[in-house]
């Protein structure tokens, strides 16, 4: 088998002069993987996803992406590299119109380059979400939070990910619109984009992926296929 | 009445362009530019003494290093003092500090004395009973032009369009991928440009010197605070109301009261619609 | 302890280095020292000064100087209110003595004492419109105000002298004795002045008054934790160096004999700055360096006004960016290194909290937290409750708590637990009046919805926050001691001049601040600065900050968060010990082990509404609440 897509090494991660949030993490993300990550809140999944997006310097570890070492780059340099995230909360540049958030991820100041790199994807974009193709002209301030979900996922597209970061993408949002939006992961998936989904119900990636890590306490607690920690066993890991 | 009209708008075309680079840079980088007075004056002397020969010549280099400066603002008071994680009043300090940088510069070689641009046409206009110098007009219609083109900077193009994911969120325009360092410098270009337009329109229709930046600085910061400090086009309005109540204050009420009203105006703003007279959700986090 | 005071947060009361007698006289020597060094200082410069014409003007100038940086220091330094009106209120009170002189005829004593009336008021009368705005607009309102009251001055030409300025200055008389600016006699004057200046603000500097500002300058919502009106302090920081900066004016005007409005122009206001700055804001001693450095950089560039604006100009930048603290904070720092080096054992611990008894379980945790307690928290309030009816809080078109009702009675822990977003912190936010929420909160019998939160407070309901709000300036006990210097029946006029009264209320709030810090014990880590300190100790110091008001409940927002293991479970081990002295106490924290280990119920919130409630056995058993974190169906 060849080296993971991502590898984490003894990530340690914390905020100024506090105790770390997270301690001594390792795992691996193979190459069109769906990785579940769950815990409750407070476990230290979303630092975990800042500190693998850029957004946030380890104190000690390593992160390699793709063979090279990501620690201490930045969000944007990040991004550019392939590995995009989608934060808790469906932010989206709510001041600008769906499709210039779009134009905007496709990050080039040319208006012919930027309509080419969204002609590339769109099909699969306006296919997954047809609302957006509605919307293009309105504000994402006015939208629904699971159209603006939607869009932020529009948006991860456009930025040609090699790996997606999902941070809780079905907090707050209708049955329906998270249907849509696992739906369209497994699209994703197809479409060979690999992918860490975090998630504090651990129901919804259980159904969707293949490999599942259980965060306590900024440890890893428990990691198994979703079959293998099951009932009593995830109950442990996850409450402690 | 006319006299009213056209005296106002030529105080708020001086104010338009200072009110923008305040409400950009605040936009952008969360700092008020306290050095925004020394720059227009930077600005008043530096035209006039290049452009002493040819006027073109003085406006585009004067334009050029407003530019220059305002990357220089950046790059010297605000990128270090960030990167120390310095809170927003010590930024603004530190736009001040380089304001007397400015001055003296400003003093060393230009001399401190009150600077006068020729003006570009000359002449005067009558309009019914009131004649006014054409340079007047012509200040108020570059004023407008400037304003055409940042609005079409800003909701036109795509630089607008990352100007404006920069100032809504810093982070989540790097998930977007979008350089905000960049942008932020540009910002800050663009400012200083916008600065020096001021000065110069102001050095056009009356003179600059070096005492008085401080009165420039507090009108343009509260022209800004009055239209909505977060927002371009509202400070642009709030630039066009404090045009309105100084004029109106020296014509008709009391000569040589125009600060003492437009403080009244702005802590009446300030208690009642802290955000700005001219912000309105929707429009103005847009531009 | 640092004997030249240049202590910012460090300083402390007379006796507060340490309950030890070795400890407090110690104190005392130092904060005697303190009191005579500033008048030595004083006669020390006038004495070198004297026979030499020029070093007396120089002399003159800089305790004047200083009068007026210490003003600015209070309302700056402390308090951190950006108010750039400072210098036209110093040039108020110079053209408005000299006007009444000149004027109405009237000698030199009552018109200082109108004078500084006059600024105070004028002060107080900025502060009024600028409440509630965030510092950069407070900067931009109170330049604006300095620019406009400098026009109505300009045209007054009977005040002002108009652009001319104002030369006919009378001298002002001392029992028959005229004293005349620049001369030594007129410098005994000022100096005077200067030293009751800086014997108030060592008064305030020793007081619960720096306490108070401290923690107006870290946030309002710090004091209206502790039930001290924020805004009545600001009105207070702003008339201190109102009156400050008129005294100042004044003793300018008649220094100078001529006085014209250029002298208290903008030039003037960024020498000010940069002096409060660069001496050290907040500082004891900052207002001193800063005028001693201004000095030193005026005769360096020898007062061209054009090398001014670079020497300031550069000195502005580099300060922004290098130092926090200015020379004073710099000093302070190496007085640290130094003595830390003289004695490395007493290096500040920073590690985990230590108990007597560590290797003990929770319960025996819980009974020496009990016992420790029993002596300090009275139970005063029994028997009440409050009731949460059919709360609401909708933000935009969000419903964050939909139609909750939720009671809690004194003597009981309260747990509210629920996944992410349920609305727990924005139910207690409720509770506190920090959101505005629809439905009803009684106390008892008494209505307590839509009550500010320093109301709250005094009517028994603290709380503590996420992120623990502590000023991390302070030492832990000045932190706890803040809770007591607003109720007591010590007004801030004698609060700040430190009167008897105010010192016996200090002492025994300090007292009974030391008791509950032993009782956590903390004891030990008493007079470090909070700022040092790691979050576990941060949280017990705020349920501590709360304890000293007597409060019958105690609500805690996450106090586990962020915490290791060990101290988690001291925190759980307080609250049961709360719970058992009979307070109510009601806790927030998604910690199972935490909840399942303090509460005796306990609430489960899912999308804004409560969908379970009881023991925390029960409720653990039943499927919503499973499913609600792990959205396992059946």
């Amino acid at each position: 088998m060849s080296a993971p897509l991502l590898d984490v090494r003894n990530l340690t991660v914390g905020y100024g002069d506090h105790q770390p949030v997270l301690h001594d993490v390792s795992f691996a993300l193979n190459e069109g993987e769906l990785l579940g990550l769950v815990g409750m809140n407070g476990a230290g999944k979303t630092t975990l996803m800042r500190a693998l997006s850029g957004g946030l310097k380890p104190r000690s570890g390593e992160v390699s992406f793709r063979g090279t070492r990501m620690n201490g780059s930045s969000t944007a340099a990040s991004v550019r590299k392939g590995i995009v995230i989608l934060p808790e909360g469906h932010r989206v540049l709510r001041p600008l119109t769906v499709e210039e958030n779009l134009q905007i991820s496709a990050m080039r100041l040319s208006r012919r380059a930027v309509r080419r790199q969204i002609a590339e994807v769109q099909d699969l974009v306006y296919g997954l979400f047809p609302i957006l193709a509605e919307r293009r002209t309105q504000l994402a301030g006015l939208l629904s939070g699971g159209e603006q979900q939607m869009l932020s996922l529009a948006r991860a597209i456009i930025q040609r990910p090699k790996l997606l970061l999902l941070d809780e993408p079905s907090l707050g949002l209708a049955p329906v619109v998270v249907e849509k939006i696992y739906s369209s992961l497994r699209s994703l998936q197809a479409a060979g984009i690999s992918m860490l989904v975090v998630e504090q119900n651990s129901d919804r990636v259980a159904s969707a992926c293949e490999r599942m890590i259980v965060l306590r306490d900024g440890r890893i607690a428990a990691t198994g296929t979703p079959s293998s920690l099951e009932g009593a066993e995830l109950h442990a890991a996850y409450f402690g | 009445m006319i006299s009213l009209v056209v005296t106002s708008l030529s105080q708020a075309a001086v104010l338009i362009p200072l009110v923008l680079a305040v409400s950009l840079v605040f936009r952008v980088s969360g700092v008020v530019n306290f050095g925004a007075g020394s720059f227009c004056v930077f600005a008043g002397t530096a035209c006039a003494s290049w452009g002493a020969s040819n006027g073109a010549v003085g406006v585009v280099l004067t334009i050029a290093a407003g530019g220059v400066l305002g990357a220089l603002c950046y790059a010297i008071a605000i990128v270090p003092a960030q990167r120390k994680g310095v809170p927003v009043i010590g930024l603004t300090l530190a736009t001040l500090g380089f304001g007397l940088l400015l001055n003296f510069l400003t003093r060393t070689w230009f001399g401190g004395k009150p600077s006068i641009v020729q003006p570009w046409i000359r002449g005067s206009v009558s309009i019914g009973s009131y004649e006014t110098s054409k340079q007047r007009l012509l200040v108020i219609g570059l004023s407008i032009l400037l304003l055409l083109v940042m609005w079409f900077l800003f909701d036109r193009t795509l630089i607008g369009h990352n100007l404006a994911a920069v100032s809504f969120d810093h982070e989540l325009a790097q998930v977007y991928g979008v350089r905000t360092m960049r942008f932020e410098l540009l910002a800050w270009v663009v400012s200083g440009a916008c600065l020096v337009i001021g000065g110069i329109f102001q050095a056009s229709i009356a003179s600059v010197s070096v005492d008085v930046a401080p009165t420039l600085l507090v009108l343009s910061l509260v022209g800004a605070v009055i239209g909505g400090l977060g927002s371009l086009f509202g400070a642009v309005g709030g630039a066009v109301v404090a045009g309105f109540v100084m004029t109106l204050t020296d014509q008709h009420i009391a000569a040589g009261y125009h600060l003492t009203s437009l403080l009244v105006i702005l802590s009446l703003v300030l208690l009642v619609r802290p955000t700005g007279l001219f912000t309105f959700r929707g429009t103005a986090e847009r531009v | 302890m640092s004997i030249i005071g240049l202590d910012k947060a460090t300083g402390r009361k007379a006796g507060g280095a340490s309950h030890k007698a070795g400890g407090l006289s110690q104190a005392l020597t130092s904060a005697w020292v303190k009191h005579v060094a500033g008048p030595l200082v004083l006669v020390i410069i006038g004495l070198i000064a004297s026979g030499n014409d020029y070093f007396v003007h120089l002399a003159t100038a800089a305790v004047i100087a200083y009068i007026l940086t210490a003003a600015f220091n209070i309302v700056y330094g402390y308090a951190g209110i950006f108010n750039l009106s400072i210098v036209i209120t110093y040039g108020l009170g110079a053209f408005t003595s000299v006007y009444l002189e000149v004027q109405f005829g009237m000698p030199f004593w009552p018109a200082l004492a109108i004078s500084i009336a006059v600024t105070t008021a004028l002060s107080v009368l900025v502060a009024v419109p600028t409440r509630g705005l965030n510092e950069l607009f407070l900067a931009i309102q109170t330049l604006a105000f300095a620019l406009a009251l400098a026009e109505v001055t300009a045209n007054w030409e009977k005040f002002s002298g108009g652009t001319i300025g104002i030369y006919a200055i009378p001298l002002p008389t001392l029992f028959g004795y005229e004293l005349t600016g620049g001369y030594l006699s007129y410098y005994w004057l000022a100096a005077f002045f200067a030293w009751l200046t800086y014997e108030l603000v060592l008064r305030i500097h020793r007081s619960a008054m720096r306490r108070k500002l401290t923690a107006l300058r870290e946030g309002p919502r710090v004091l209206a934790a502790v039930g001290v009106s924020p805004d009545s302090t600001r009105l207070v920081a702003f008339a201190l160096s109102g009156a400050l900066a008129g005294l100042a004016g004044v003793l300018f005007a008649h220094f100078q004999l001529v006085i014209d409005l250029e002298t208290f122009s903008f030039t003037r206001l960024v020498a000010l700055l940069l002096a409060a700055i660069l001496g050290g804001a907040g500082y004891l001693l900052g207002p001193v360096f800063g005028v001693i450095a201004i000095l030193l950089m005026d005769e360096l560039s020898l007062a061209t006004s054009q090398a001014q604006d670079l020497v300031y100009g550069v000195g502005i930048l580099v300060l922004v960016v290098l130092t926090r603290g200015g020379i004073a904070g710099w000093l302070d720092n190496f007085m640290k290194w130094i003595a830390r080096r003289r004695r490395p054992d007493s290096s500040e611990s920073t590690g985990e909290l230590e108990l007597d008894d560590p290797g003990g379980g929770g319960d025996v945790l819980t009974e020496t937290m009990t016992r420790n307690l029993a002596e300090s928290v009275k139970a005063v309030h029994r028997d009440l409750r409050v009731e949460v009816r059919g709360m609401s809080v909708a933000f935009g078109g969000n419903t964050a708590v939909n139609d909750v009702s939720i009671s809690f009675a004194t003597g009981e822990v309260v747990g509210l637990i629920g996944p992410n977003g349920a609305g727990k912190t924005t139910l207690l936010n409720a509770i506190t009046g920090d959101v505005r929420a629809t439905g009803s909160i009684r106390l008892g019998d008494e209505e307590i919805l839509g009550t500010p939160p320093q109301k709250l407070v005094q009517s028994g309901i603290g709380r503590t926050f996420q992120s623990p709000k502590i000023i991390p300036e302070l030492t832990l006990l000045e932190n706890v001691m803040l809770a007591g210097d607003g109720i007591g029946k010590v007004g801030w006029f004698r609060q700040s001049l430190l009167s008897p009264a105010a010192r016996k209320q200090a002492v025994a709030g300090r007292d009974r601040a030391m008791t509950l810090l032993a009782d956590l014990a903390l004891a030990d880590r008493a007079h470090s600065l909070a700022g040092d300190q790691p979050y576990g100790v941060l949280r017990l110091v705020e349920i501590a900050r709360n304890l000293m008001l007597d409060p019958a409940f105690l609500l805690l927002d996450e106090p586990g968060a962020g915490l290791t293991e060990f101290e988690r479970e001291e925190v759980a081990a307080t609250v049961r010990a709360l719970g058992a002295r009979d307070l109510g106490v009601v806790l927030v924290d998604h910690n199972l082990p935490l909840i399942t280990g303090a509460c005796d119920r306990i609430y489960v919130l899912d999308h804004g509404q409560v969908i379970a409630e009881g023991p925390p056995n029960e409720v653990f058993g039943q499927q919503e609440v499973i499913s609600a974190y792990l959205g396992v169906p059946g």
